[in-house]
């Protein structure tokens, strides 16, 4: 009888945090629900980190321009339900009031036409357009600049820059967009997310549960995806890419695709993002909040899916508690960075790793413990 | 019998400094060849080019027919072409299982490998096979970091062969060890023949000529002689090229 295993107790943790989060409803108001939905978000951004960083070796800098795609598909379908923008236009012909305040005079109110690049919210008109376009354009994104940079055989502390690069291009380019995308001020106003009929106002306990039920399933899927032969070659490779090319694996692919898987889970915490918070901004393009996911993950154990998810949620709540705190209000950064400082130097495997070391002690100790009884 | 790798004329130019310089060689089917020469003489260079690790700059290898020169490395590897590298190189974050496992490749594909599990039920018979041929079967769950230097070199012979190469290259498979370790790989070494055609680089005489069939030394980049250990230590070009080294036995 072996039940007590590195594989099982790791399993029994997923277990437990997966009901946690289910059970959170009961206990917690509907305004905890919406922030705890949000760290939720964040919690997936730290498995997508931790996919990358921790067992590609792929330390992403620019995450937030795949969470930032995610995030404008969907709030560009969302704008177009909205209230203002059905009133502006017709129901069939919405068009976000923005557009209106940049257009030419006398251009005609219409997504055809209002300005040079409306048409492209044509099939944002329909919400499943915007979702599908939240999946494909991060993982397109990825996909070109993952096989570019990886069969180049970029690595380490380029890709770091390459992508810190891009993601700061690509926020200008959107806050360049002001007739467009509404620039700096990005999307708000938006409408609700809705499937048949159910309209996910983010201050309800069922949207509480669309995001917990999708966060619990990346994670498991995640899992799952780093437990096939896939995720070993993937943890070979950054032990040692050389060694896997020359037993004939195409590294570079291998690479490319836990990027893309990476960047999908990003964009679909853009679109959960914005379905909890109402909007979508350049802010999510912002290099802080990019190597804010890193830290996240870095505290909350890089080499483990369930940590670096911890890690985002631990880390925000924290963060929330202690800036919400009067005493505590100018030094919340100061003690964010604290726990960071202490956690790298003190648990440099993160608190995973931390917890991980702990429990295969104690096992050890039960094992022994159980051949004595035996020998006795 | 029909030569599985010829090489013709190959050359390799590091900014003026040819590397290897119009280098031949052909190896049979089921030979076991040993490369030996100083240091700096081009043998590990040689051997990267073969696996495409480095590009050349003229010359041709062929391999079963195919023209491989300056092939993507895992393209040649995937033709047949196994590596053991000087410098150990294994997984040391996997259990030595593992390290097998990833050598296994059953496929190389993406979207195949989602379908098998990292950790399998039943041990295949050929890992069993490769772990007994490596003496690690009582390491099989341990992490590949922990290993000593002499298993660790083990080891990776028994990854090469779970890839199943029909050339197998092997840069000085012997470095480091103690005379046991040594003499333990020229058994597993010997064990491989036949099945498997083999290169090995090697500076210790006393495990060629525990191995050895037909040498080719090489002496700045070019081939210098060819044939059988006495044929070799009786070559007045070859005693000439290490005079002052203390001639060939004690390279």
């Amino acid at each position: 009888m072996q039940l007590l295993t590195r594989t099982n107790l790791q399993l029994a943790a997923y277990g437990l945090f997966i009901v946690v989060v289910m059970l959170l409803p009961f206990f917690m108001d509907v305004f905890w629900l919406n922030r705890i939905s949000k760290y939720l978000v964040f919690g997936m951004l730290g498995i997508a980190i931790s996919m990358s960083w921790g067992y590609a070796g792929i330390l992403n800098l620019g995450q937030g321009l795949f969470f930032g795609f995610g995030a404008y598909m969907l709030a560009m379908s969302l704008k177009l339900a909205s209230p203002t923008s059905l009133q502006q236009g017709s129901a069939d012909e919405p068009v976000p009031d923005f557009m209106l305040w940049t257009s030419e005079p006398g251009a005609p109110i219409d997504l055809c036409c209002i300005n040079q690049g409306s048409f492209l919210w044509i099939p944002f008109k329909e919400q499943w357009f915007g979702v599908a376009m939240g999946l494909v354009m991060p993982t397109l994104i990825a996909l070109v600049l993952g096989y570019a940079m990886f069969r180049a055989r970029i690595a380490g502390v380029y890709v770091a820059i390459l992508t810190l690069a891009l993601c700061l291009l690509v926020r200008l380019l959107v806050i360049d967009a002001q007739p467009l995308i509404n620039g700096f001020n990005g999307l708000t106003d938006l409408g609700w997310f809705t499937v048949g009929g159910l309209e996910f106002d983010p201050y309800l306990v069922e949207t509480y549960y669309l995001i917990a039920v999708i966060t619990c399933l990346v994670l498991i899927g995640s899992r799952w995806l780093v437990n096939t032969k896939v995720g070993v070659i993937l943890q070979a490779i950054r032990d040692n890419e050389e060694r896997v090319r020359y037993l004939g694996y195409d590294v570079a692919i291998y690479k490319v695709f836990f990027f893309c898987v990476s960047a999908a889970i990003a964009g679909l915490a853009g679109m959960l993002y914005v379905v909890a918070a109402e909007f979508a901004s350049p802010t999510f393009m912002n290099i802080g909040f990019s190597i804010s996911m890193v830290v996240w993950a870095a505290v909350g154990g890089r080499w483990s899916l369930l940590g670096a998810c911890l890690g985002a949620i631990l880390l925000n709540v924290v963060e929330a508690t202690v800036s919400e705190t009067e005493t505590l209000v100018e030094a919340w950064q100061l003690i964010i960075g604290a726990i960071f400082l202490f956690v790298v130097l003190v648990m440099p495997r993160g608190l995973a790793g931390f917890i991980q070391q702990g429990a295969d002690w104690g096992l050890d100790w039960l094992h022994k413990k159980a051949g004595e009884r035996r020998v006795r | 019998m029909t030569a599985i790798l010829e090489i013709e004329n190959l050359e390799v130019n590091f900014r003026g400094f040819r590397a290897v310089d119009g280098f031949d060689m052909a190896v049979e089917e089921g030979e076991l060849r040993v490369l030996i020469g100083a240091n700096g003489a081009g043998k590990t260079t040689l051997m990267d080019l073969i696996t495409g690790r480095t590009k050349s700059t003229g010359g041709k290898v062929t391999f079963l027919g195919d023209n491989i020169t300056n092939r993507q490395e895992h393209k040649i590897a995937r033709r047949g072409i196994g590596r053991k590298f000087q410098v150990p190189s294994v997984f040391k974050d996997l259990t030595v299982r593992e390290n097998l496992e990833v050598a296994y490749t059953r496929s190389l594909s993406v979207w195949r490998n989602l379908t098998v599990s990292a950790k399998p039920r039943r041990m295949d018979q050929r890992i069993e096979r490769a772990l007994e041929l490596a003496s690690l079967a009582e390491e099989s769950a341990n992490l590949a970091g922990n290993l000593s230097h002499g298993q660790t070199q083990w080891l990776e012979l028994g990854m090469v062969l779970m890839q199943d190469p029909k050339l197998v290259l092997l840069d000085e498979p012997t470095a480091g060890m103690t005379a046991s370790e040594t003499e333990k790989t020229s058994e597993i070494i010997n064990g491989l023949r036949g099945e498997h055609s083999i290169i090995v680089v090697e500076h210790d005489m006393t495990f060629v000529r525990s191995i050895c069939e037909v040498i080719t030394v090489m002496h700045l980049g070019k081939k210098l002689a060819e044939g059988t250990v006495e044929q070799i230590e009786n070559d007045r070009a070859v005693i000439d090229a290490y005079l002052g080294s203390g001639g060939i036995t004690h390279a």
